[in-house]
Parts: structure tokens; sequence; C-alpha cells
């Protein structure tokens, strides 16, 4: 385990001496927290000063929402669901695309700085390897999800709050969502980007293919926002699980690409 | 002990290794020559455990393919490439390998310390690689393969592109006096000069096999080929080729009647050459120079190594 601290520890020295990944890694977060927090501000803005558009917005939205708002006013319940509806798996985009820009340099960027065949013949075990590579991108990648999370309770809050007795955000599927399935998502992506990478020809093409793992965010937000709830208090308990077995599965599949060698010719 | 048998490797349709064998003994130098694509980098890069063979096997200090750990901590290895961090500074860059081997942070600073110094580095050690010379990433390199001290040294290419200067340092530092009975070392080169200084054996791989092997004594006798012995003369005639039509051992005689030059082919200058030279004073030649053309061993590995024409079959004789 020790070996794989000294090889994130290497690389974090790397990312930070790399002025553009991280410019674009301390731009990224508040930018996407901003754009959300700005578009409850206008959403709730509009609402307010056109309450004769509320009860059209309601009866407009999929029944499973509305069904999960009883006991709120029209008013709260317009002021609560964008960020239920399309809040988390937006949130989910920000360890995705974090990860991605560290982890697509992961293998394919060593091995066309000619770097990879060195680091292979230093006396590491497989998954000090793989736990290396996943920690550079893992641990950041959290740490700023968490941090956006601050700013985001912070800025929603102030909107949303005032309209409600006791606070409504974050509630229980937020802080569920932030700290435990943001980890698994994060870590299941990571892995999956370093698979990515460990067969990719080039930085580039590890990038492009890292654009896939974004569909089933997208895929995510567009099921919530049909009404198909993915994020609620019934359903996050097996989007854990889920996860969970993903993760086993890509590390499973990470320890035997490694073992099988990454030089090996595709 | 490197131990190579009967390796197979291809790369899709490209065989890379065809049955390559050989043995490298404790505490010796050997020399793999060969041109590009002969095999060389394959070989070494089974060595260290980086690609498998798709057949044979390979042992180094008793450990098998099965045993990468093992062999990745008795062998230090130069690929190709110095595979430098560039944003690294030199320090850093040797810390993390040393930690990587297992040295804890004080033998860690001690050996980076010992290394630097032998490689004439300890003003650079604040420096990021990127900004470093080619000889200086190279020397970089060497330190990083040298931190964990290991017995068996695999070197590819470790002096090209490198200036006279810096090659002969870093042949002196690797392959030098104090070196030479403690390690063993692979060394993949194209540079026959630096073989014959450096190898205690050496082997010329052609198509992923040994096409010839030996000391760099037994290759000549072996492999010596004739050697164009060239005779300028004071006045050429004739007469003289019709001398050295009648020695046995000679051929290829050609008379440069303009030029005053005889010259001939033979196996064995150093016999050849006296009768020569006898036979052609005996006939009222005057003798300017005689001029032994090319190292054998040269000759003998252009073409050993050399494709083989469609038109001239079984030419090269292949152990």
């Amino acid at each position: 385990m020790k070996k794989a601290w000294f090889i994130a520890a290497k690389e974090w020295r790397e990312i930070r001496r790399d002025f553009y990944v991280l410019g674009i890694l301390l731009l990224l977060p508040p930018v996407m927290v901003g754009t959300l927090v700005l578009l409850i501000y206008f959403y709730m803005t509009f609402f307010l000063h056109n309450l004769d558009q509320i009860q059209t917005m309601l009866s407009s939205m999929p029944s499973a929402y509305i069904e999960g708002l009883a006991g709120y006013s029209d008013v709260q319940k317009v002021a609560v669901l964008p960020i239920k509806i399309i809040g988390i798996p937006f949130f989910l985009l920000i360890p995705l695309l974090i990860s991605g820009i560290i982890t697509s340099d992961s293998f394919a960027g060593e091995r066309e700085r000619n770097t990879l065949e060195t680091l292979l013949t230093a006396p590491l075990k497989e998954h000090e390897l793989l736990l290396g590579k996943a920690l550079t991108p893992f641990l950041p990648a959290l740490l700023i999800t968490w941090i956006s999370f601050g700013f985001l309770t912070a800025g929603i809050s102030r909107i949303l709050n005032p309209h409600f007795l006791s606070p409504v955000f974050p509630d229980r599927v937020w802080n569920l969502s932030m700290f435990l399935l943001v980890p698994l998502f994060l870590a299941g992506t990571v892995l999956a980007e370093i698979l990515i990478s460990c067969r990719a020809s080039s930085v580039k093409s590890a990038s492009a293919l890292n654009m896939l793992l974004s569909f089933p965010v997208l895929g995510a937000m567009l099921l919530q926002s049909a009404g198909f709830v993915l994020f609620s208090s019934s359903t996050l308990p097996w989007l854990i699980l889920l996860m969970t077995l993903v993760d086993a599965g890509l590390f499973w599949m990470g320890l035997k690409i490694l073992h099988r060698g990454v030089l090996e010719p595709q | 002990m490197i131990l190579i048998q009967d390796v197979h490797k291809r790369f899709g349709s490209q065989k890379a290794l065809d049955g390559l064998s050989l043995r490298v003994p404790e505490g010796k130098v050997f020399g793999l020559i060969g041109p590009n694509g002969a095999g060389k980098t394959t070989t070494i890069r089974i060595l260290c455990g980086l690609i498998r063979p798709d057949q044979g096997s390979v042992q180094i200090n008793g450990a098998g393919l099965d045993e990468p750990l093992k062999i990745r901590r008795r062998v230090g290895a130069l690929i190709e490439q110095p595979g430098l961090y560039g944003r690294l500074t030199l320090i850093e860059y040797l810390t993390f390998f040393a930690r990587l081997h297992e040295l804890d942070r004080s033998r860690a600073r001690k050996r980076i310390h010992e290394l630097l110094e032998l490689l004439e580095l300890e003003n650079h050690v604040l420096e990021r690689l990127q900004g470093f010379s080619l000889g200086m990433k190279q020397k970089a390199a060497l330190a990083r393969i040298l931190l964990h001290d290991p017995p068996i040294l695999l070197l590819d290419e470790p002096t090209a592109g490198l200036d006279p200067l810096i090659t002969k340092k870093v042949r002196d530092h690797i392959l030098g006096p104090n070196d030479r009975t403690k390690k063993t070392v692979l060394v993949s080169t194209h540079n026959l000069d630096e073989a014959s200084r450096v190898c205690d054996e050496i082997a010329i791989i052609r198509k992923g096999r040994i096409a010839a092997k030996g000391s760099w004594e037994e290759l000549q006798r072996q492999l010596g080929g004739k050697r164009q012995v060239t005779l300028r003369l004071g006045e050429a005639r004739e007469s003289y080729r019709a001398a050295l039509e009648e020695v046995q051992g000679l051929s290829e005689i050609r008379l440069d009647i303009e030029g005053r030059r005889l010259s001939y082919s033979t196996h064995e200058p150093a016999q050849i050459n006296p009768e020569v030279v006898a036979r052609l004073v005996g006939r009222g030649a005057a003798i300017v120079s005689v001029e032994i053309g090319g190292t054998s061993l040269e000759n003998a590995y252009l073409e050993l190594t050399r494709e083989p024409d469609a038109t001239q079959p079984g030419k090269v004789e292949i152990r």
C-alpha cells in the first residue's frame, strides 16, 4: 500500500506543476456549482413573480415527484423540485469530469512520454500499481466534489430554506448520495478510466473514450427528469449496492489487465 | 546468471524472436549486437518481464518469468528511452524510484548522494528533468537503475545519441573495472567498437535468432571473412598481377595501373602478405605501403546482418 501512495504522491506533484491541468481542475467545480445555483435562483425568481404559472408547472411534472412532496405548499413544491430532479445527476458530472482530466493521462500518458516501461520495471505488485494510479484522481476528485457540495449547500440553502420552516437542503438523499454514492461512483469511474487508459494508444484516444462514461450520467439525468426517480430514499441503497459490485468487478478486471501486461500490443 | 532458452515472440504477423537462446554467466558483460528490428529490445523487454514470450523460458539468477517481482528486484533495466518524469526534479525522481525499490529514507538519501557524485550530477539535484540535456537524461536514468545496486544490468543502447565524452563516462561508470567483477550485464548496441571494448562475450542477433556468438577474438577468428589488402607501388606492371596469381589463398586480385595500386583479398593477411611482398620485390617492385582494409568483424557483421539477396541464397552461413 505504501508504494501506491508513492505513485499517487509523485503524480500529484506532477499535476501541481502542470499549470493548465491544475487550472482546469480548480476552475471546473465553481463553474458547475455556480451554474446550478444560478439556474435555481432564476427559476425561483421566475415563479415567485409568476405565481399563476405554478399550477401549470406542477401539473406538467411527473406524478412521482409530486407524490413525494405531500405536505408542502405549491410554492414550496416548485422550490424543491429542480434540485430533486436534476441536482444529483448534474452534480455527478463534477467527479466524472475531474477524474477524466487526470486519468486519461494515467497509463496512456506514461506510454506517450516513454515513462511507462521505467515504472513497470520497478518492483510493484499489480494491486499497488492499480491503487496508486486510482488514488491519483480519486482523492482530489472526491475532495473537490465535497468542497463543491459545501458551496452548493451554502448557495442553495440561501435560496430555498427561507421558504421553509426547517432547512430542506441538503436532505437525506443528498447526504447519502454525496457521502456514499459519490465515492463509489467515483471509484467505478476512475477504475473504468484506468482500464481505458491501459488500452488506449494515446492520451487523445483515452480522453475521447472517457467521454463515453458521461453517457450513463446523462442517461440518469434524463430518467430522473422524466419521472423515473433514481435518487430517492428507496432506490439509493440499491444504487449503492450496484455501484459496489461494479467497483469490485472493475478492480478485478484492472488486476487481470495489469497481470497480462499493459505493454503487450493490442 | 541470465539464461534464455528457445524464446519465441511474435507481434501480429511479425516474428520478433525466433527460438533465441543464450546464457550470460555471472559477472560477465554480454553484448547483443544487431540491426534495428533484430530482436534486441524485445529480448531485454522479456527479461524485465515487460512482455511475455509466446514460447520458451527465461531465468535471471534462478528466478523465472512467473516471479516478476524477484526479477525486478535483481535487475536494473535501461530500455531505449531514459523514461524520465520531466516535471520532477532529479532528486524527486530518484527518491521516488528508491522508495519503490524499498530503500528507506536514510538509505535512499545515502545511495542517491553516492550515485549523483559518481555520475557528476550533484549540481543538478534541484533541476527539473525536462530541462536536462540528452547526456544528463541518460545519466539520470543510469542513476535510477543503479539505485538498488542490482546484481544484473540490462542495458538497451545505453550510449545511443551521446557524445563521445559522455559515452566514455557512461561506459566507465557502468562497465568500468570496479563493477566488472560484480555485475552481470546484458548490453544491446549497434556499436561494434563499444561492444569490442566492454563485452566479454558477444552475440550477433539477426531476425530474432543468434547468428554468431563468442568472445571478440573468437568472432574475429570465426567470422573474420576476407580482408582486402592494398599495396601502393612505385610503378604498376601487369607482371606483378601474374606473380600474385601463383600465391595460394588470394582472390580478387586487381591491378590499377594509373593509380599504381594492387589489391587482393585474403582470409589470412598475416601469413600471406610477407610472401606477396617477397614475390613482388623479387620482380623488382617498389612497395610504398601495405594497407589492410576494415576490421574483419565489421565486415562479417555487415554480411551476417544484411538482408539476404534473393539471387544468392545461402551465401551467409547462420550458426
